[in-house]
Formats: C-alpha cells, sequence, structure tokens
C-alpha cells in the first residue's frame, strides 16, 4: 500500500538523538554523506558502519522502520551491483560466455552495494529522528546567511513543509483516482509507450486539479490563520544549540577527520 | 455593542469574460444583522446562496464591496485592523484535509500562534490544551493524513482555538464527515459556546441548526429568515419552498396537527414531540 | 442476479499488519433490487463495492452475477466493467475531458464501441442524469456547478449501460436540494433502467425510503440482511453497531418505549403521522 512508503517520515521518540538541534542533524548528515564519498577501503566502510550503528542504537528507532526505508529502492541497489559484478574489467575470477566476474568487480560492487545502503539508512536517520517541522526550521536556518543576496530561505522551507505534509494525501488522491478510471475501463497496463502515456491524461489532470485545489484551500486557511511570511513569526520549538550539540558536531568532525586521514595515510 | 456588526454588506466576486474584461457576480446583495458575544449563531441555505462568502467577510477573508462589518468595533476593510480581526475571529473550513499546514499534528496546532508572534513557551501551554480540549492529547506526534476526517477536524478546531480568538466560524465543517464526525465536530462546538467562545455555525443539516441559539436562512445572497429556531423552524412552508426542509420531529409534528391532534406550535427536538405526544394521549 | 459466497479479503496478507477487511460475507440479491448498504466508515462497505466490480479480488470466495463468476480469473475485466458500473464517492473529482461529451464517452470508448454506438450511448446518459444535451455536450465539465458534475460524473458510468450500478455515498457533501434532486435521479434510473442499483449511504432516512433490501456491514462482517422495516426494527444491535434508526422510526420507538401502542416498522414521517394519528382515533 502507499501509505507503507517511509521515505521522510518522522519515528516519534525522546532520545538524544531526536533532541539534537536539527541544524546539527542536517550538517552531521551531509558530513557522514561526504565521508562515505572519501572512504576507499574496508576498515574505513567499518568506522562509518560503527558510527551509524551506535545513533540507531541511541535513536531506539526500531530496525524494521530503517528495513522499510530501504525496502523500495533494493531494486536499484540490487542493479547497480549486478552492472558493477559484471562490467568491472580486471583478473577473471569466473567467466561464462561473455560474463565475466573479476575481483576488482566484486571490489567495486561491494564498495558501491555498502555506500548506497549506508547513504539511504544515514540520511533516514535524519528524516526518522527530526519531525518536519525541525528539518525545515534547520534547513531555513541555515540557508538565512544567503538571504543576503536574495534567496528566499523561509519561503522555500515552508514550501517544504507543505510538501512533506501533502505528499501522502496526494499519494492516496491519486490512488483514488486510479481506481475511478479504472471502473470506467480504463487499461494502464497494456500497449506501447506512447499509448500508455496517454492513458496517464485521465490520472494526470484530476490530480492537477485535486493539487490546485489543495492550494487554494490552503492559502485561504494559511491567511485565516494570520500567516504573514517570515515577519514576526515565533517557533514552538526553538532551536538551541545545548551542549549535548556541541559533543555531537565534535563526535562528526573527529569522524570526518578520520576518515579523510585513513585515506591519506593507508 | 455587538461583537459582530454587519451592515448592508455586499460582495462582488470580480471573474474575467473571454476578451479579459472584468464582470462582477453578485454573491451578496446587501445584509444587514448583528452576532452577540457568547451566541451561537448558526446560517443556513443552499450552495450559491452566499453563506460561504459570508463567512469569509467576517474575519477578512473577504473585505466587502459596499458595506461595513465590523469585528468589536474594528472595520474589517481598514488595513491595519486585519491582524487583529483574524485573531479575533477564528476559521474552521470544510475539508478537513486542506487546512492542515504540517506534518505533525501539534506542530500544525501551533501554527497560529507561531504566526502571532507567541512566546515559544506559551505557544507549548496553548497547544497542549487546544488538544486535550478536543480529546486529541494522545495524538499530539501524530501524521494528520493518518486520522479519520473527524479528527482532522477536531486538530483543526484545536488549531483555531490555540489562536485564542473570541470567535469562532466554522464554514460547513460537517459537509464532509460520517455522523460519527458529525456529531464530535457539533459537540465540540457547542462545548466551546457553553465556556463563552461565540459561534457562527454555517451548515446545511437542520438538527445542527436546531442546536443554535439564533438561526439566519440566506437565498440569493439574502437573508429570507432570521430568528430563533423555534421561530424559523415554525415557517416550515418557507423553508420548503427554500429546499431546505425541516427536522423530522417538526415536520411529525406539524402533519399531526394538520390530522387534528392537538400538538402545541414551537415543537423543535424529538424529546419535545414525545413529551407533547404523551401528554395529548393522558388528556 | 448476484450472489455473494463466502467472501474474505485480506489486506497485506502474510505480512504482521495483516487486516481482515472481509469477513466470510455471503449474499442474494435478485434481479430489479434496490438495495441500501449501512456500516460506519471502515467497517468493510467500500472494500466490498471494489470486489463487485473486480477492482479488489478477494482472499477466498465469490461473486457470481448473471451466472458469470467476476472473481474467476479467466474472466476478462471489461466483461466485468460491463456487467457492474461503480460510481465512487466524490466522483466528480475524476473528470478530466475538456468537454462533457468526450469525458462521458471514455468509459464506452474504452469498452472497444463504435463511434456511433458511442455518440448514442454519450447522449443517452447525458439525458438519463438529467441534463440537457445539447446544453452541456460542448461544456467544460469545470464550469458546471457542483451538483451537475456528480450528474456528469455518473453519467460516465452509465453510459457502460452496467447490469448493476453500484454507488458509494453519492449525495456525500451535498446541500439538501442538490442531495434529494441526485436521489431522485437514481431513483428514476432504477424504474427506467430496471438493473439492480446498489447504494452506500449514512443518511437512514435515505435507506429506510428507498431500499428494497438493506445489508448491515460491521466490522468486515455482514451483520444484517433484511428488508428496511426487518433490519430498523433491530434497534438494540444497530445502537450498539453505533448506527442510527431513520428520524421517524427514533420518535416512534421512544413513543413505544412511554408505552404507546405502536407499530414497530414505521420508517418514514408519513407512515409514523398516520400511525400516531390512528391511536388518537383521528
Amino acid at each position: 500500500m502507499i501509505r507503507d512508503i517511509t521515505l521522510g517520515q518522522y519515528y516519534p521518540g525522546n532520545s538524544v538523538i531526536h533532541k539534537l538541534d536539527p541544524r546539527v542533524k542536517i550538517l552531521a548528515a551531509l558530513l557522514y554523506i561526504v565521508a562515505l564519498f572519501v572512504v576507499d577501503n574496508f576498515s574505513g566502510f567499518i568506522v562509518a558502519i560503527v558510527l551509524l550503528e551506535a545513533v540507531i542504537i541511541i535513536s531506539r528507532v526500531p530496525r524494521k522502520y530503517i528495513w522499510r526505508g530501504l525496502k523500495p529502492v533494493l531494486i536499484i541497489i540490487a542493479f547497480t551491483l549486478i552492472v558493477n559484478i559484471f562490467m568491472v574489467r580486471g583478473e577473471v575470477l569466473w567467466q561464462f560466455g561473455v560474463l565475466h566476474i573479476t575481483r576488482e568487480g566484486l571490489r567495486t560492487a561491494a564498495f558501491v552495494g555498502i555506500r548506497l545502503v549506508l547513504l539511504i539508512i544515514g540520511s533516514s536517520m535524519l528524516t526518522l529522528t527530526t519531525r518536519p517541522i525541525g528539518l525545515t526550521d534547520g534547513i531555513e536556518a541555515l540557508l538565512s546567511p544567503f538571504k543576503k543576496i536574495g534567496l528566499p530561505a523561509h519561503e522555500l522551507a515552508m514550501m517544504m513543509t507543505i510538501a512533506l505534509r501533502f505528499i501522502p494525501t496526494l499519494l492516496e488522491e491519486t490512488d483514488k483516482i486510479i481506481k475511478a478510471q479504472q471502473a470506467r475501463g480504463a487499461d494502464f497496463e497494456s500497449g506501447n509507450i506512447l499509448r500508455r502515456a496517454k492513458a496517464l491524461i485521465p490520472i494526470l489532470v484530476p490530480l492537477f486539479i485535486s493539487a490546485f485545489r489543495i492550494a487554494q484551500d490552503l492559502a485561504m486557511a494559511m491567511e485565516a490563520r494570520c500567516y504573514g511570511g517570515d515577519v514576526k513569526r515565533t517557533r514552538m520549538n526553538a532551536m538551541v544549540f545545548a551542549r549535548r550539540d556541541l559533543i555531537a558536531s565534535i563526535i562528526f568532525c573527529a569522524f570526518l577527520a578520520l576518515i579523510v586521514l585513513q585515506r591519506v595515510l593507508l | 455593542m455587538s461583537f459582530i456588526r454587519v451592515e448592508n454588506l455586499v460582495y462582488d466576486y470580480i471573474k474575467t469574460d473571454e476578451g479579459g474584461a472584468p464582470i462582477a457576480s453578485r454573491a451578496i446583495k446587501g445584509v444587514s444583522f448583528n452576532i452577540e458575544r457568547g451566541s451561537f449563531t448558526a446560517i443556513i441555505g443552499q450552495n450559491g446562496s452566499g453563506k460561504s462568502t459570508l463567512a469569509k467577510n467576517l474575519n477578512g477573508l473577504l473585505l466587502p464591496t459596499e458595506g461595513k462589518v465590523c469585528i468589536d468595533g474594528l472595520d474589517t476593510s481598514v488595513p491595519e485592523n486585519v491582524w487583529n480581526v483574524r485573531q479575533k475571529v477564528a476559521m474552521v473550513f470544510q475539508n478537513p484535509d486542506n487546512q492542515i499546514v504540517s506534518a505533525i499534528v501539534e506542530d500544525d496546532v501551533a501554527f497560529g500562534p507561531e504566526n502571532l508572534g507567541i512566546d515559544p513557551a506559551e505557544i507549548r501551554r496553548r497547544v497542549d490544551s487546544a488538544l486535550d480540549g478536543v480529546e486529541m492529547g494522545d495524538y499530539k506526534e501524530k501524521a494528520p493524513h493518518m486520522l479519520s476526517g473527524g479528527q482532522k477536524q477536531r486538530i483543526a478546531i484545536a488549531g483555531a482555538v490555540a489562536m485564542e480568538p473570541e470567535c469562532i466560524v466554522f464554514d460547513e465543517p460537517t459537509a464532509m464527515l460520517d455522523p460519527k464526525g458529525r456529531r464530535e465536530v457539533l459537540g465540540i462546538a457547542r462545548d466551546l459556546n457553553s465556556k463563552g467562545m461565540t459561534v457562527v455555525f454555517i451548515t446545511h443539516f437542520m438538527e445542527e441548526a436546531a442546536c443554535a441559539d439564533h438561526v439566519i436562512v440566506m437565498d440569493g445572497g439574502l437573508i429570507k429568515m432570521e430568528g430563533t429556531p423555534r421561530e424559523v423552524f415554525s415557517r416550515e412552508e418557507e423553508l420548503v419552498s427554500l429546499s431546505l426542509g425541516v427536522p423530522a420531529a417538526v415536520q411529525l409534528a406539524s402533519r399531526l396537527r394538520k390530522r387534528g391532534v392537538e400538538i402545541p406550535e414551537g415543537i423543535l427536538t424529538d424529546e419535545e414531540l414525545v413529551r407533547a405526544i404523551t401528554e395529548a394521549k393522558a388528556e | 442476479m448476484i450472489e455473494v459466497k463466502n467472501l474474505t479479503h485480506v489486506y497485506n496478507e502474510g505480512l504482521p499488519h495483516e487486516t481482515t477487511a472481509l469477513d466470510d460475507i455471503s449474499f442474494r440479491i435478485e434481479d430489479g433490487s434496490f438495495v441500501g448498504i449501512i456500516g460506519h466508515t471502515g467497517s468493510g462497505k467500500s472494500t466490498l463495492l471494489q470486489h463487485l466490480n473486480g477492482l479488489l479480488k478477494p482472499s477466498s470466495g465469490t461473486i457470481v452475477i448473471d451466472g458469470v463468476d467476476i472473481t474467476d480469473s479467466h474472466t476478462k475485466m471489461l466483461d466485468i466493467r460491463r456487467k457492474v458500473g461503480l460510481v465512487f464517492q466524490y466522483p466528480e473529482y475524476q473528470l478530466f475531458e475538456e468537454t462533457v461529451a468526450k469525458d462521458v464517452a471514455f468509459g464506452p470508448s474504452n469498452l472497444g464501441l463504435g463511434q456511433e454506438e458511442i455518440d448514442e450511448r454519450v447522449r443517452r446518459s447525458i439525458e438519463l442524469v438529467g441534463l440537457d444535451y445539447n446544453h452541456v455536450k460542448d461544456t467544460s465539465p469545470f464550469e458546471l456547478s457542483g451538483g451537475q458534475k456528480r450528474r456528469v460524473a455518473i453519467a460516465g458510468v452509465l453510459a457502460m449501460e452496467p447490469e448493476v450500478l453500484v454507488l458509494d455515498e453519492p449525495t456525500a457533501g451535498l446541500n439538501p436540494k442538490a442531495h434529494f434532486d441526485i436521489l431522485k435521479m437514481v431513483q428514476d434510473i432504477h424504474v427506467r433502467e430496471h438493473n439492480i442499483t446498489i447504494f452506500v449511504s449514512h443518511n437512514m432516512n435515505d435507506i429506510a425510503r428507498m431500499s428494497d433490501q438493506v445489508l448491515v456491514i460491521h466490522k468486515g462482517r455482514l451483520a444484517m440482511n433484511g428488508t428496511p422495516a426487518e433490519v430498523f426494527a433491530r434497534e438494540e444491535e444497530l445502537k450498539s453497531m453505533g448506527l442510527a434508526l431513520p428520524e421517524a422510526t427514533e420518535i416512534i420507538s421512544q413513543l413505544r418505549r412511554e408505552g404507546m401502542d405502536l407499530p414497530q416498522d414505521c420508517l418514514t414521517v408519513d407512515q409514523a403521522a398516520e400511525a400516531i394519528a390512528a391511536v388518537f382515533g383521528k
């Protein structure tokens, strides 16, 4: 079911990870992703895995949630693995006709696989432990230095808030429209690409109309609740940089330093 | 002085024709009425009767084309008054989905107070008490799309309450709900009213209008009837001519009277009718 | 005739969060019947409707319509859609074409009919829903009023000429007048076409007034199946499921509790007035 998609979903909790300043978490996630691309040996990955594992344990987010977030991208990961295993040239270990597996292929495949999995779990730990508002407030705060050069940081953050709120609603709407058109005999599964693309019109038009209706209603509702941009807004959960944030920052900086050093030295 | 004063209100929607020239279509054709502090007013009417347009004129979402709307003495058409007016008169809309801004329940309830620039600790207090008030305290951290229509509507009410308004305008809040959701929303509106909140409740369900202490009937952009539910619903034929109908108890009472059973005038609810019939039988 | 036998539907079968949406449901609907379905939100009503035209396949059980088993995997989807037309809640949200006529034609053209036949059906079904064909055929469906949009959407299903018409809360969100008009239209179509009509509603007055047969769904099971009089006589059970009586029946029931000798099967205000007046000898 569409409802099961956990991408960008929040898992309510009270752990230290949940309580961290969203700004720190966003930067930490970025650092982590950068580090994953710096790593070029297995011991580096072990450090990255240990750190992520520690975050998962401290956050107390059930593993089945993390697993569910990974499921939709498994096919992509599998595809990348296969491409790498068979395409990379080098010392041949096994051959069957045109197919061959090389030592380098296996190594690259393993690297890419681990990197992708860590990347996805790492970024979903950010969204699982940070409420959507925290996420957008954090991004807004991090972008605010660029307001001077005309970047609409608040508006971008508000757009993200609304997008996160309405993606599930629009997915449900899509589900309903598809069923309603199927009941009128629509067929989305057969025919060539052109036919199939044409078959999407009866879904897309009602969906766009729905989205516009939502936008109109929502704008009215926001205005009624005194929304007037960023003029005098306060926040219920003001972002505070506490001691735990300092510690987390140090840990993640140390992690990146370790990974860089390791790459240079080994 | 009345809390809300509407004087000769006219409202035109401006559309453009194919050539791009503006055409005005008149949704409200001159209405005047007052709403007293602490009252419960129901506005009923068909689609296109102007009732929704009227609602949006009560908190400055729409501004009068002609005439005047004053909230607690503040003229809505004066630009400096707009934030004050919207803080005093909050609104709950028809579609439960399309008025919730945040992906977490309590963050949504905080949206209004945040816009008003209120201190974080005070926002926290208001959000908690507003959610408890609509019995949604256990759903604080839930995602709105996982809730039922009635529950979403309760969140929207909490969002309005958290702004600590003096009046809430409900614009057909029950039209898209099932009977359970409708009972919940009406129950909360009555509860808020009993605690002193001024309530304006727009609906097309007659049994909901029967709960009000003042009923306004709109048709074709004009007020056709006004009074207590008893007064309004006793004019059954007029209501039927506006295709509005009356609650079953009122309908049954008038059928019985026509057949010569002695039922007193002014029956509104099932309980009143049952009492009247049993008393008539006892005689 | 529709015959549903031991229909069961389990969502997410085999997964930890599996839920039984329909649990061993069996019933029969005779030709020409007007059937009302009641049950509160989440009772499984919508799941049941989606089985009736093959949008969902049962976990077990069968649905036989006029001798054709629509749950059989060999039955062609289009044949099922031709037999059973399903009008969803708020069907106006599925309109997408530039003109009313084109939108109504969507269903019949999916059936692969000839242009002449399609045009004929479009005209017929637009008239069937009470709209003026020449007046609306070239207008955009989005320029119509809410009630008219809903009529166009229903016409889009009628144009497939189904033998069974299923409507999920056809009056949801409508004003009193539009509500009344749509129901009148549904009744007229039923009389004219003499097919089977099945509708879901939360409004017990409508259910009592219009149906020959009422199905009550509760927690995925068929809790009751009978005439409106039979079903609404079981007041206690209905109320324990959170369902109400028709308003007139409710008043009569309260009077009976006060000791008045009244028949239990009054479903409408007229019937109630008649019965009460009789007690007074008027």
